[in-house]
């Protein structure tokens, strides 16, 4: 079973990479990979994972925003979850909503809120306040932050997660470094039904 | 300056390996999680906030309905009709309630793309604002010192409001060479009508009592208010005659219809003059005090009598005398409706020029239930004062008609002299929501073209196939997300539209407007002093001679004067025509070579085991805008090709399976339709199918595409194409 700070770790390593690359990233990865590779147990990966920073803002553009054959894998939740496939619907209201009921703002101008880099960064967040209720021995807190991240990954998470890290796996000839976060990702979202099941 | 710093470093060590177990950072007054959610440590709600209805003008045809915007919780619910809006009578068609799902389309474009790969290969990295216009900036620039000015063509099509803008960018980046979408459509309309009455008029469809319709489909090339209106007619009297080679809704919907020979409806309208002007049922008195020319057409008309006519039309002699005769007799409350597509065959501005004739001579012009001259509110125009360069050429396409338009130029004749380098080179091209490579006929050639290009740059709301052989993408915030300036639209009862934004833009998108004042920096202050003005202070500007039109849009989403129809304006008065009246013989046609009274001439017959590949709208698609739209894309998934009953039995082919067509210039593979509703002679199929592009994703591979079939073949008076004058093959795919 993963620690809180593990789990905060993870999401937001999964925030990171699911998010327009910069140099930064480049700089971080080898570091980033090797965490995640220790926190899930996993086999590294065996493609090399030291792409040109140019490489993977094409491999990213290909897979999320435009592609052949349509954009392969919308990284967006409403697009899983509503009628026709759509952005902003129904379920990218309920997300905002989640987001300004912790006194959260959207700050990325126009994407839609629920792009899943921008909901593992809300539950980076609770996993966060929870770490930090526990450190005041605030257990009541510590349960609603709890209950909060269940809520949220159950209703409006979960649902679309796995149909979105398929569809990025099975991408032939895609960027690996995304293949490897994709299969890490649900590696991860099932320890943590896992754990949902338990609280 | 310290606090962007702070905040990116912030950003930077939070997106960073270190982890923390403080969920947020405090950077100034703002907390930041990681990137994209802050705390202000308030809990708010937008439940509730962001709910409005927005008056709008919808953008998903040429029509500009008006609409009303149901926007809850900051996005739009639904669209529906604005019932004041009268140019549309308070109606919204399939497409402009799919509008919705334009502005959330998963596939839309949302970021400036820069290709990285091949051109056409699909190969994309997402780039900033400044990094794209730059780019673009700098290569209309080298083009331009390497080629001159005209090295760059701009080409753009109607109905976005902000085209101005685009148009504005290439009369003061320097270039010649705008080309739009006229030469595609309706230019030997304008010039046909033009030529005959200085306007092109507007057919007064709700008060007519006997229409004829020749390949104006109403019912499914929607224009508004006639789609509506032709349903209405008055007290019943209406009569509605419908010639087309396939059986449309229109034809459903029709009195009579007759499945003429394709290309030979000049044959018919002569022949109804005859008949008119044989058994003395002109309007004698309006054709002696209004027209010109009538003594040269009565000897010219004589030859084309019914008979004759008969055996070119395919249409029975005693059909078109009669028709001719009720068609004098409802007069002056009758139409020969000329239609808006005209883009037929290579005689099209001839076949315009009689249809304006025969509605002359019964003396329908400008009367109740005729042919009525547009009225326009006026909008105070915005001024410029373009840059002035020595070294550029003329237009490229000079000459290549007889009367072409400056700003619209010769689409086919464009790229048939930039694929030439002749008489120089162009090498750039801007295109603004115009989808060449799906719109001009030959595809072939239209991709020469563009692999000819050193740089493309495309401006649009999808990635379109034109979009796709671009080099840099920009995304355009869509007719939803817009302030456009205002739009007077011309007509019996003419209105002022309005678009306001309904949501904020989505993604990165922007209004056009802003893209063209940041290139415009880019290229120069003389050039960006001509985009120094904001939006608002342009629809100030707009309504400063009569402040109550945005008043009136404000609070009903449309401006109009009058609700009732306003007949006999040009009564007395000279006519926009060198004689200051209807020119039936045209002098200014002689004077050119031309025929000036239209002359029969026949044209080439199918050829053994071929059809002639016949194109059209449907009521659910525009163009090729729509068809990868969810909900429309519902209704029509791909387009079939027609074929008749007798042709597919004889050929041994059968409903659903998938054929091949074969042009001259190239192919397509798509299902068959076999059906009645077309002459044996003939195949159709539906425009806006068959895309290259794979950034259409419910399209891709989805029917054929017409524009890749039809040969490029010119009307030489207005340089329209003639897109029915195509011979193909069907064969099992």
């Amino acid at each position: 079973m993963l620690e809180n700070h593990q789990r905060q770790d993870l999401y937001r390593f999964f925030a990171r990479i699911f998010s327009y690359p910069d140099h930064f990233l480049i700089e971080d990865l080898d570091a980033e990979v090797a965490t995640v590779v220790g926190l899930l147990s996993a086999e590294p990966p065996t493609d090399d994972l030291s792409p040109l920073l140019s490489d993977l803002q094409v491999g990213y553009t290909e897979l999320f925003i435009s592609k052949h054959g349509g954009v392969p894998a919308p990284p967006y939740g409403s697009v899983y979850l509503e009628e026709a496939g759509q952005l902003m619907g129904q379920t990218t209201l309920c997300v905002r909503q989640a987001y300004e009921g912790e006194g959260l703002s959207h700050e990325e101008g126009g994407e839609p809120p629920d792009l899943i880099s921008t909901e593992l960064e809300f539950l980076y967040y609770l996993v966060g306040k929870e770490i930090a209720a526990l450190s005041e021995d605030d257990l009541s807190m510590a349960h609603t932050c709890r209950q909060k991240q269940v809520d949220f990954c159950h209703t409006l998470l979960q649902p679309w997660v796995k149909q979105f890290c398929q569809r990025v796996l099975q991408v032939e000839g895609s960027v690996p470094l995304y293949r490897w976060s994709a299969g890490m990702l649900l590696a991860f979202c099932m320890q943590e039904e896992e754990l949902y099941g338990v609280s | 300056m310290a606090r962007l710093i702070d905040k990116k470093l912030s950003r930077r060590r939070f997106l960073g390996t270190s982890s923390c177990a403080l969920a947020v950072a405090t950077v100034g007054s703002q907390t930041t999680v990681l990137k994209a959610l802050a705390s202000s440590g308030k809990v708010t709600t937008s439940k509730g906030a962001g709910t409005k209805d927005v008056f709008t003008a919808c953008g998903m045809c040429v029509n500009k309905c008006g609409v009303i915007a149901r926007v809850r919780d900051g996005r739009i619910h639904k669209l529906d009709p604005n019932p004041e809006f009268i140019k549309s009578r308070g109606m919204l068609c399939a497409r402009g309630n799919a509008g919705v799902k334009v502005i959330y389309d998963a596939d839309r474009l949302k970021y400036p793309l820069i290709r990285v790969g091949k051109r056409g290969e699909g190969k994309w990295r997402r780039a900033s604002w400044d990094e794209a216009l730059d780019l673009v900036a700098k290569n209309m620039n080298e083009i331009a010192e390497k080629y001159t000015r005209a090295g760059v063509m701009f080409a753009s099509t109607e109905g976005t409001f902000q085209e101005h803008f685009f148009l504005q960018m290439a009369e003061c980046f320097g270039s010649p060479n705008t080309v739009r979408h006229p030469t595609l459509c309706l230019s030997s309309n304008i010039q046909g009508f033009g030529a005959t009455y200085g306007t092109n008029p507007t057919p007064d469809v709700l008060n007519a009592d006997y229409i004829i319709m020749a390949g104006a489909n109403r019912s499914e090339a929607l224009i508004t208010p006639d789609s509506i209106d032709q349903l209405k007619g008055d007290g019943g009297r209406r009569k509605l005659i419908y010639l087309d080679p396939r059986f449309t809704k229109t034809a459903a919907k029709a009195d009579e219809w007759y499945p003429i020979k394709p290309g030979t409806d000049l044959a018919f309208i002569l022949a109804m003059i005859n008949v008119i002007i044989s058994e003395g049922r002109y309007a004698k008195e309006f054709v002696e005090e209004m027209t010109v020319g009538f003594d040269k057409l009565v000897p010219h008309v004589k030859p084309y009598t019914p008979e004759w006519a008969a055996k070119e039309t395919e249409i029975p002699a005693e059909d078109i005398r009669r028709i001719a005769r009720e068609f004098a007799a409802a007069a002056p409350k009758a139409i020969y409706y000329q239609g808006r597509r005209s883009s037929f065959f290579t005689n099209d501005t001839q076949l315009r020029r009689a249809m304006a004739i025969l509605n002359a001579i019964i003396g329908n012009w400008d009367t109740e239930g005729g042919m009525v001259p547009n009225s326009k509110i006026k909008l105070v125009k915005h001024d410029y004062l373009a840059p002035w360069y020595d070294d550029v050429p003329e237009r490229i396409d000079k000459g290549s008609a007889a009367f072409l338009s400056e700003k619209d130029g010769s689409w086919i004749n464009l790229r048939n002299r930039v694929l030439e380098a002749k008489p120089y080179p162009v090498k750039g091209m801007m295109i603004y929501k115009q989808n060449v490579v799906m719109s001009v006929p030959n595809r072939a050639k239209t991709l020469k073209m563009m692999d000819q290009m050193d740089f493309i740059c495309t401006i649009d709301i999808v990635m379109s196939d034109t979009a796709w052989y671009s080099d840099v993408v920009l995304p355009e915030a869509t007719y939803l997300e817009r302030q456009d300036p205002l739009e007077s639209l011309s007509g019996i009862l003419p209105v002022v539209a309005f678009r306001q934004p309904c949501v904020e833009p989505l993604f990165e998108s922007k209004p056009n407007l802003w893209i063209m004042q940041n290139l415009a920096k880019r290229l120069g202050s003389e050039v960006a002093e001509t985009f120094d003005f904001t939006m608002d202070e342009h629809i100030h500007h707009q309504v400063s001679k009569n402040p109550q039109i945005l008043k009136d849009l404000k609070s009903k989403g449309v401006h109009y004067m009058k609700v009732l129809p306003t007949y006999g304006l040009t009564k007395g008065k000279r006519l926009k025509t060198k004689t200051g009246k209807i020119e039936i013989y045209s002098a200014n046609y002689a004077k050119k070579g031309l025929d000036p009274l239209p002359t029969y001439t026949k044209h080439e017959d199918v050829p053994a085991n071929k059809f002639r590949l016949l194109v059209g709208r449907s009521a659910i698609f525009t163009h090729g805008t729509t068809a990868n739209n969810a909900y429309l894309h519902d209704i029509m998934p791909e387009n079939t090709l027609w074929l008749n009953t007798l042709s597919a039995k004889k050929m041994g082919l059968r409903d659903g399976q998938r054929v091949k067509v074969k042009s001259r210039v190239g192919e397509g593979t798509l299902k068959l339709e076999v059906t009645e509703k077309i002459r044996p002679d003939c195949v159709y199929m539906a425009h806006g199918f068959g895309v290259i592009s794979k950034g259409q994703s419910l399209i891709f591979d989805r029917g054929a595409c017409d524009a890749a079939l039809i040969e490029d073949k010119v009307e030489p008076i207005s340089g329209n194409a003639a897109m029915h004058q195509t011979f193909v093959e069907v064969s099992p795919a």
